[in-house]
């Protein structure tokens, strides 16, 4: 529906502009110069910032990560039976968005979070179309528990039946992640 | 030549760069309206990067036109 509107008033927006530019003769008074402005900043502007958004969502996508062939290992995790496999259960589960289940896990809920996200995707782009591919895929550092706890909650976590009392200290501390004893998670 | 200009002179200066910012513009709206259609890497950055810098390039000549013109060659 969204790609509909954006379509839609990219019709807008072209009709404009080159209704601006074939009228482009006209002496430019302030009329014509606030029509201008209009036709090739204003609007051009506002489409594209639209358009953002929905190339944001369709970078967050499963879809989008698995384009790359060396991704598709994880991505067949994804459905993977156990309940021992971490990203097969939340998948499955539906315990995070099914459509952005790659970004939900592989980035921090915060704004830094979303750029590092970011880049690290324009890093892994490059290196697909113009680096060498390793063997063996790595995180380019250890998972952060911080992202299990956007969700899972610290208060909850420490409270668990069968955790440590002083677990969140030691997350905390650096000195263990959800993962040492939940994982793997693909 | 004079179709290099960035800010061409002569009469005419406010038209040229009206009509070069609405070629970038539809440019850039149907480039960045094809980088919908795909969902693969590469593609859809280079067809976001183009398009969006064609759209910088309409935006440009949108507020140049309105900032300054007319300009001195047509007063």
């Amino acid at each position: 529906m969204y790609t509909v509107i954006l379509l839609l008033a990219a019709l807008v927006v072209i009709a404009v502009a080159l209704l601006a530019g074939v009228s482009a003769g006209v002496k430019p008074g302030m009329t014509r110069r606030a029509f201008v402005f209009l036709a090739l900043t204003v609007l051009p502007g506002l489409w594209t910032l639209g358009l953002l958004v929905r190339a944001d969502a369709t970078m967050k996508s499963v879809g989008f990560c698995l384009g790359c062939h060396e991704m598709e290992p994880f991505g067949s995790t994804l459905m993977a039976s156990g309940a021992n496999v971490l990203a097969a259960s939340h998948y499955r589960n539906e315990f995070v968005d099914r459509g952005s289940a790659c970004y939900e896990c592989h980035s921090e809920d915060t704004i830094a979070g979303a750029i590092d996200a970011k880049l690290t995707g324009l890093h892994d782009i490059r290196v697909h179309y113009l680096g060498t591919i390793p063997d063996t895929i790595r995180l380019k550092e250890p998972y952060k528990s911080s992202i299990c706890l956007s969700c899972h909650g610290a208060t909850a976590v420490g409270e668990e039946p069968g955790h440590p009392h002083d677990l969140m200290a030691t997350i905390s501390a650096g000195d263990m992640s959800c993962l040492d004893c939940h994982g793997p998670a693909h | 030549m004079s179709a290099l200009e960035i800010i061409p002179k002569g009469r005419h200066a406010t038209a040229s760069i009206t009509r070069r910012g609405a070629l970038a513009g539809i440019g850039g709206t149907v480039v960045l309206s094809l980088s919908m259609f795909t969902d693969a890497p590469m593609p859809m950055l280079a067809l976001v990067s183009v398009g969006g810098l064609l759209i910088l390039v309409s935006c440009l000549a949108g507020a140049v036109v309105a900032l300054f013109s007319p300009f001195r060659e047509e007063k």
